[in-house]
């Protein structure tokens, strides 16, 4: 070969060198945007998919989470690059419908896709999905459960109530027995805990508020829902409730033995069993929730990519692999974060997880658990179902403690709720 | 005697009601940062049943569990690792506060001479309009800001605090100190002009250095402003690196996943060095301010 050849494929031979060993990815620098929960966790994580993913950095931003929605709505409406953050059910209408998320079929493989679907628990997908498209994948998930105090019911002989009428009698039976209060209930017009866990208890009685075209039904005496506001003000006229402003009360409150039922998301379990903190720790378990379907609410928090990023080749294929990596298979992180900090998950196959079930069983019962989490339902989530629940709340705690009747609070959330479903219609 | 006896008790009464809406909380955030959860809400035990803890200090400076949060089984979502961010924020409080300030006075000093001393087209106008400008509620302010300091690339900088901070100083600056410089003898200013000063010169050597004790009050009054501010701060920080006392305070205060003695450790700290700051110069920005009212 000539020496000039030999130059020509010496300068090719480099250059394709130099082609090939360009990352995949040209080098990207996703902005991740969260609520400051667990910042140092976060930040641990993305350094593992950081050295997994050369070319791509995460930059993390966070905010205080009675602020997040509002931050976040800043940064869309600002412009301000926003890669992946962290979404909600209830926010996830609203902002689909604004076009400031994109759905995941948009930026990832469908097989993908389709594997991980699978593996969700059926109302965290629901929670997920607007019009029939996926938003996001699981970052946190959880029910609202019925607890009880197993040592109280054991020490009276009382079996754990599998009907609303169960724990009414029971309840009745340990008031008379000395127990003033047997039932703490959240009750806080003001927080939305308190709208989920009316809804959990209709879901138990197999009802909902809603028919499949998202209208009303509630106002009719033989729904779930008005049967159960009954039940609830019947249990309060009783004297048989302790109201308590806020589920960080009732963990306290439940510690002191003073009483036997609590209406709750899953992870006040967690914090009532922890030993070293609370006085009675381990005297507490999950029941599946009274009723004839046994059902109740879950939630759940995800991750989501924003359209503008969806809209950006590079940006969408780095966003969809951190995605991935934070909630797809084999669940690592979603993993962690149950093991380590206790948070519930919305991917099904950590219920077999080794260090899962390890970590969780300390507290509470991984079967039943998972029982209740299969059967969970997910809320009715619209564009004006925050809304609507802000003006049905305070009728809510009004008919609790007799100073509304049931009709007429069941009629006039049944009103608006229609009027408003008309109005967006439009 | 009677009535002395009386005034005094009067006087000790009110001394002990304002003693117990301004010490009270600090002395109960100091007790429920040193008394374990399961203490302080079991209604059975006195609070010092169990002797008095670090842990969430401890927590704090070094990222070692509180004991109780080590054992078997323990739910650790209780424990924010916001909470690691406060001494780091107090760093930067005090960072962003001072460069504010500084910048405001700057700024505002010059603008106070202005208005109280020289004659210019459009002064009582613009005076209103810097005056009554703190008079739009901050919320309607934050999408524009927002978007100003975004188009300057300055999201998630101390800059961009510091910037905002300062402009938002500027109109109790101008106030205070234009107040005291209108208070200064008018022979003061003939004279100087008599041997020859610009007005430049005027201001940099006659106004400002019989002055500095007010700006320098009023420093602290712009610093404290900063100090304090939460909306903007919040919207404009982006991580721990450019995030103030105010708003990681208001991640923990606001998150009732925190325990209460990570809560309360963490008040502790971040209001003893503002009481201590407070305590050793209120005397001077006081009677800076004073100086500037009542001089002349």
């Amino acid at each position: 070969m000539k020496p000039r050849m030999k130059a020509w494929f010496g300068a090719l031979a480099i250059a394709g060198t130099a082609l090939t060993a360009q990352p995949a990815l040209a080098d990207v620098k996703l902005e991740f945007v969260v609520w400051n929960y667990s910042i140092d966790t976060i930040q641990d994580n993305i350094k593992k998919f950081e050295a997994e993913n050369p070319g791509i950095t995460v930059n993390l931003t966070d905010y205080t989470w009675p602020d997040y929605q509002d931050s976040l709505l800043l940064r869309f409406r600002g412009g301000t690059q926003t890669d992946v953050v962290y979404g909600g059910q209830d926010w996830l209408p609203a902002w689909a419908a604004a076009g400031y998320l994109a759905p995941l079929e948009d930026i990832a493989p469908a097989e993908t896709l389709d594997a991980l679907k699978k593996d969700i628990a059926g109302f965290a997908l629901s929670d997920m999905t607007y019009k029939g498209k996926l938003y996001g994948l699981p970052y946190y998930a959880d029910t609202i459960s019925f607890l009880y105090n197993k040592k109280i019911l054991e020490e009276k002989g009382i079996p754990v109530p599998t009907t609303w009428d169960e724990v009414m009698a029971a309840s009745e039976k340990l008031k008379a027995d000395g127990m003033e209060r047997p039932i703490v209930y959240e009750y806080n017009q003001e927080l939305p805990n308190f709208f989920d866990a009316f809804v959990a208890q209709t879901y138990s009685r197999g009802g909902d508020l809603f028919d499949a075209d998202k209208k009303a039904i509630f106002d009719n005496p033989e729904n779930a829902a008005y049967q159960q506001l009954q039940w609830l003000a019947d249990a309060f006229a009783k004297g048989l409730v302790q109201p308590e402003t806020h589920e960080s009360k009732i963990i306290p409150a439940m510690n002191t033995g003073k009483h036997a039922f609590t209406i709750v998301y899953n992870y006040v379990l967690a914090a009532m069993n922890t030993p070293g903190e609370q006085a009675l720790a381990g005297q507490f378990a999950l029941a599946p929730m009274p009723g004839s379907a046994q059902s109740t609410l879950g939630f759940t928090k995800f991750y989501a990519v924003t359209a503008k990023t969806a809209a950006d080749a590079e940006r969408a294929e780095a966003a969809w692999k951190f995605v991935n990596f934070m909630a797809g298979k084999p669940y690592k992180v979603a993993e962690r974060w149950a093991a380590e900090k206790g948070l519930g998950f919305g991917q099904m196959p950590l219920f077999q997880n080794k260090d899962v079930i390890d970590a969780w069983q300390k507290w509470v019962d991984v079967p039943t658990l998972e029982k209740q989490v299969a059967s969970a339902r997910a809320g009715t989530w619209t564009e004006w179902t925050v809304i609507w629940s802000a003006y049905f709340r305070p009728l809510l705690a009004k008919a609790m403690v007799g100073e509304a009747s049931v009709a007429e609070t069941m009629k006039a959330g049944a009103e608006r709720w229609n009027m408003m479903q008309a109005r967006f219609a439009k | 005697m009677l009535r002395t006896l009386a005034g005094r008790l009067g006087t000790f009464a009110g001394a002990m009601l304002i003693l117990l809406f301004t010490g009270g909380p600090v002395l109960m955030s100091l007790t429920g940062s040193l008394v374990p959860d399961r203490v302080l809400f079991d209604e059975n035990k006195g609070l010092l049943d169990e002797g008095i803890r670090f842990d969430n200090y401890r927590y704090i400076f070094t990222g070692e569990l509180p004991d109780s949060y080590q054992q078997a089984g323990a739910n650790r979502a209780m424990i924010s690792q916001t909470a690691r961010q406060v001494p780091f924020a107090l760093v930067n409080s005090v960072q962003i506060s001072f460069s504010a300030a500084l910048l405001a006075l700057l700024l505002a000093t010059p603008a106070a001479y202005m208005y109280a001393r020289v004659a210019f087209r459009g002064k009582k106008l613009t005076f209103m309009f810097l005056i009554l400008s703190p008079l739009v509620p901050t919320v309607a302010l934050v999408t524009p800001i927002y978007m100003t300091i975004e188009a300057m690339g300055l999201l998630g900088s101390k800059l961009g605090i510091i910037f905002v901070h300062a402009v938002k100083a500027i109109p109790f600056v101008v106030l205070i100190i234009s107040v005291f410089f209108r208070k200064l003898p008018v022979e003061l200013f003939e004279a100087a002009q008599l041997d020859g000063c610009t007005r430049m010169q005027t201001f940099l050597r006659i106004a400002l250095p019989v002055a500095l004790p007010s700006v320098a009050a009023t420093g602290l009054f712009a610093f404290m402003l900063s100090y304090a501010e939460f909306m903007f701060s919040m919207v404009l920080s982006g991580d721990s690196g450019s995030r103030p006392i105010s708003v990681v305070m208001a991640a923990l205060a606001r998150n009732t996943d925190v325990s209460w003695g990570l809560l309360n450790a963490s008040i502790f700290i971040a209001i003893v060095p503002t009481l201590i700051l407070v305590a050793m110069v209120w005397r001077f920005v006081v009677e800076g301010m004073l100086r500037g009212a009542i001089k002349g």
